[in-house]
């Protein structure tokens, strides 16, 4: 590990010492800011800042929590938001020349106005993978994410900067979306949490599609705790979005105290997880599992049914949706996608209308039998590496971390279950790993507690890189 | 999901066919890359075939009622 123990701000220690008068929002709001001065040319994190309507509703927030007005743990703390979903304040791009730039004149779409209305501070708009999809593209005017554990690794994508951002502190927390893993995978490389919501938890109107029936909108921070505080902020339905669903739970800041004794976890060991992880990987989930288990949790493994199906299938249909969504513009704009966007994108085109229905018949079959295979093993929560590697590199990357069996994401889009990915260490080159916790549809609260319980017993999500506020 | 490898000439014709049958006008360099791609994907796509799916309808969703009175 080469970082240090310096301990950041989490929203929960920012919300507590802007409460006790220890610091106030524009302090905090001025600090973030003048991080993003100095490290945003090394870590790409935005492509947009909104430094006078910050440091203006910073210093409303600080009046309001002054005049006793206390609008929750978010009120008066710096976020960012992906720049593929619309805010007030400016244009969105989702880092290509092709969106049409009255897309984003909508203004707030319901999670930003949900965050904005929570007393949030928006710093900005941050840094994706083009439309979300494809790779690091240095053929584009658009700045390059790069990871504050070492700038020559890749930050993970495609919720880039929210996730750089988080772990360096150029905010303290953040919107980012997850259609095969873009809210884990930068969680995991930048070592920080992150937490894909249950499918339809949180409305996706406001924000540029990519896989329609894949997508999901979740917080990105340093801690479950973090996370929790902004999916009671942001989940629940709305009317723009039809996919939405009701949650009758209490909040999931209240749900955090549950604990881990008693819980089943179930370990999962599909080959694919074995042969797509490296050796320090398998040992970091060892030991968090162990971790779990002398806070009284049981363990056991489990290989779960069609799971390299579930891998497989998700990318083959969110091809196919982000095909849909993106063949008007590829067949009139093709060179001005990037070369890496286009030729994925283009690979939907190559999909059959019939495969498509089959990838979907399989996704039904395959989401009912994990369902009863951990339903018979009485488990209550899935755990495994969220990647098998640490930061990939920009240049000379070793093939197995880039193979799309490294990845260990997908299932959970498939399924539409909630996943959290949270630091669990870190692999010989001083670079994050993370676990990632599953649950079945609706149980984000029994997820973030599990997060919670293990980050009582860690410090893995305090420690901060050499790049960093 | 994807392998890299030459494309036969068969393959290019299939994907140049599937990308001009879908509007799309691809440079040639870029077809023959997505005729390296093709093979693997179809691999893919097959695989989802062996799965015995019955009669299953697919997740993809389709309310008949949805805003009606």
């Amino acid at each position: 590990m080469s970082g240090t123990t310096t301990t950041p701000w989490t929203i929960e220690s920012a919300a507590a010492a802007l409460r006790a008068g220890e610091v106030t929002s524009v302090e905090l709001t001025s600090a973030a800011l003048a991080a993003a001065d100095r490290l945003d040319p090394q870590l790409g994190t935005y492509l947009a800042r909104f430094d006078e309507t910050a440091l203006a509703r910073a210093a409303q927030a600080d009046a309001e929590l002054a005049a006793g007005t206390d609008l929750g743990p978010l009120h008066g703390i710096p976020l960012g938001i992906k720049d593929i979903l619309a805010t007030d304040e400016g244009p969105t791009t989702a880092q290509s020349l092709v969106l049409d730039p009255s897309w984003g004149e909508q203004g707030d779409g319901p999670v930003v106005a949900r965050l904005r209305a929570a007393g949030a501070v928006i710093t900005g708009k941050t840094t994706t993978m083009e439309f979300a999809i494809g790779r690091p593209d240095f053929a584009k005017p658009f700045p390059i994410p790069r990871n504050p554990w070492n700038p020559d690794r890749w930050t993970g994508g495609s919720s880039s900067g929210t996730g750089n951002g988080v772990a360096a502190g150029l905010i303290l927390g953040g919107i980012g979306t997850d259609t095969g893993g873009s809210i884990r995978l930068p969680a995991a490389y930048n070592g920080i949490s992150g937490h894909k919501p249950t499918y339809g938890l949180v409305p996706k109107s406001g924000c540029v599609p990519l896989g329609l029936t894949y997508d999901h909108i979740g917080p990105m921070c340093r801690s479950a705790w973090d996370c929790a505080a902004m999916l009671d902020v942001i989940a629940g339905p709305d009317p723009s979005d039809r996919t939405t669903i009701d949650d009758p739970r209490p909040g999931y800041v209240a749900g955090l105290g549950r604990g881990v004794a008693g819980l089943r976890v179930g370990v999962i060991a599909n080959h694919r997880i074995r042969t797509g992880s490296g050796a320090s990987t398998l040992a970091a989930v060892e030991a968090a599992v162990a971790e779990l288990a002398a806070a009284g949790a049981e363990a056991s493994e489990i290989e779960l049914p069609y799971y390299d199906e579930l891998c497989v299938g998700a990318f083959l249909a969110l091809q196919a949706e982000a095909f849909a969504w993106h063949r008007p513009t590829l067949a009139t704009r093709w060179a001005d996608y990037g070369r890496p966007t286009r030729l994925t994108l283009a690979q939907g085109a190559l999909i059959s209308a019939g495969d498509l229905v089959q990838v979907e018949r399989v996704r039904q079959i395959a989401r009912r039998a994990v369902l009863d295979a951990i339903d018979a093993a009485g488990i209550d929560v899935l755990v495994g590496p969220t990647t098998g590697y640490g930061a990939t590199a920009f240049k000379g990357a070793d093939p197995a971390a880039i193979d799309s069996k490294a990845l260990h994401t997908p299932p959970w889009n498939a399924t539409g279950w909630p996943a959290l990915s949270v630091p669990m260490g870190f692999d010989p080159d001083g670079l994050p790993l993370g676990l990632q916790v599953v649950g079945r549809a609706g149980a984000d609260d029994l997820v973030l507690a599990v997060g919670h319980a293990y980050q009582q017993r860690t410090a893995w999500h305090l420690q901060t890189p050499p790049l960093h506020a | 999901m994807t392998t890299e490898g030459t494309a036969d000439q068969a393959t290019v014709a299939t994907v140049a066919t599937l990308l001009a049958a879908a509007g799309l006008q691809v440079p040639g360099n870029e077809v023959e890359r997505l005729a390296q791609l093709y093979p693997g994907l179809r691999r893919s796509m097959d695989r989802m075939y062996e799965v015995p799916t019955g009669d299953e309808v697919p997740a993809a969703l389709f309310r008949a009622g949805e805003g009606t009175r």
